[in-house]
């Protein structure tokens, strides 16, 4: 499509300037790593936003299965007799909390529908 | 009959292509480095593709505009051509060179891209057309308007004689 010779001319004066070679490749194990880079990223970005899912997951049911923790004071604190018979001497209505408390814990329930003393008095 | 794409054919093809594809990138970007970040990362792409065509020559320039004009549409500036260095220049003619490449940049982006395609790329206007994806005619009086131009710009280096 050039028929002017002088294009011919300016074309061959032009092509006496050659391009600058570019910088080489990177080498094999580079490219390699470069051709995984973009996967390696998307995996490991998936993988902590599993982590991140299964942690939040965890912690909820963690939470959800988890008695209410009610503050009291351990048992045997509560049955020492040390503190048991030091209330009964210097305060009666520590020492009827304290009772009541135990006796709640520790004697069977006579007013459950499927308690034990029910069935024996049935019989 | 297709070419299977080694490691090895991509180098050679890079060795064989890589000056004009360079010269081709540099045209469309601001500076060299980008041009040159440009065509790496279209040959490392050949890295998943099983085969090429024959003549590899117009798929590749193509990848190498694509790739150029997404990196320009990235970078959200303006190609500035400013102490391009993009040609070589043989011993008694660096003036001359440099004339080039100074009237290369003033030509309108559309009518350099024809010349470096058709002078480094040594491709036919045909093919350029084909790169280009713009009709032969457009393209042959856009590289007749850039010769016309270049021609007066370096008709003191007596390029006509």
């Amino acid at each position: 499509m050039t028929e002017d010779p002088s294009d011919d001319r300016i074309e061959t004066y032009l092509r006496q300037f050659r391009p600058h070679l570019p910088r080489p490749l990177p080498g094999r194990s580079k490219v390699t790593l470069i051709r995984w880079r973009v996967p390696l990223r998307v995996a490991a970005a998936v993988a902590f936003a599993l982590s991140i899912a299964l942690v939040s997951f965890l912690h909820k049911v963690d939470r959800g299965q988890s008695p209410q923790t009610v503050r009291t004071e351990p048992l045997a604190q509560e049955t020492s007799f040390i503190r048991l018979s030091r209330a009964s001497r210097e305060d009666n209505t520590e020492f009827d909390a304290r009772m009541d408390s135990l006796s709640v814990r520790l004697l069977p329930d006579v007013r459950r529908s499927q308690g034990i003393l029910k069935a024996l008095a049935h019989e | 009959m297709a070419a299977k794409l080694t490691f090895k054919a991509i180098q050679d093809l890079y060795q064989r292509h890589g000056p004009a594809l360079l010269a081709y990138a540099t045209s469309l970007l601001p500076d060299r480095g980008s041009a040159e970040d440009a065509l790496h990362q279209v040959f490392l792409g050949l890295l998943g593709k099983d085969e090429l065509p024959d003549d590899a020559r117009p798929y590749l320039f193509r990848a190498v505009r694509n790739r150029a004009l997404n990196l320009r549409r990235d970078a959200r500036r303006l190609t500035s051509l400013d102490d391009q260095q993009w040609l070589v220049k043989p011993l008694g003619m660096i003036e001359a060179g440099l004339e080039v490449e100074r009237a290369l940049r003033e030509l309108p982006p559309e009518q350099r891209e024809v010349v470096v395609l058709r002078i480094w790329g040594e491709m036919t206007l045909a093919e350029v057309a084909a790169v280009l994806d713009v009709p032969a005619n457009t393209v042959a009086s856009r590289y007749r308007y850039a010769l016309d131009r270049l021609r007066k710009v370096l008709n003191k280096f007596e390029v006509d004689e």
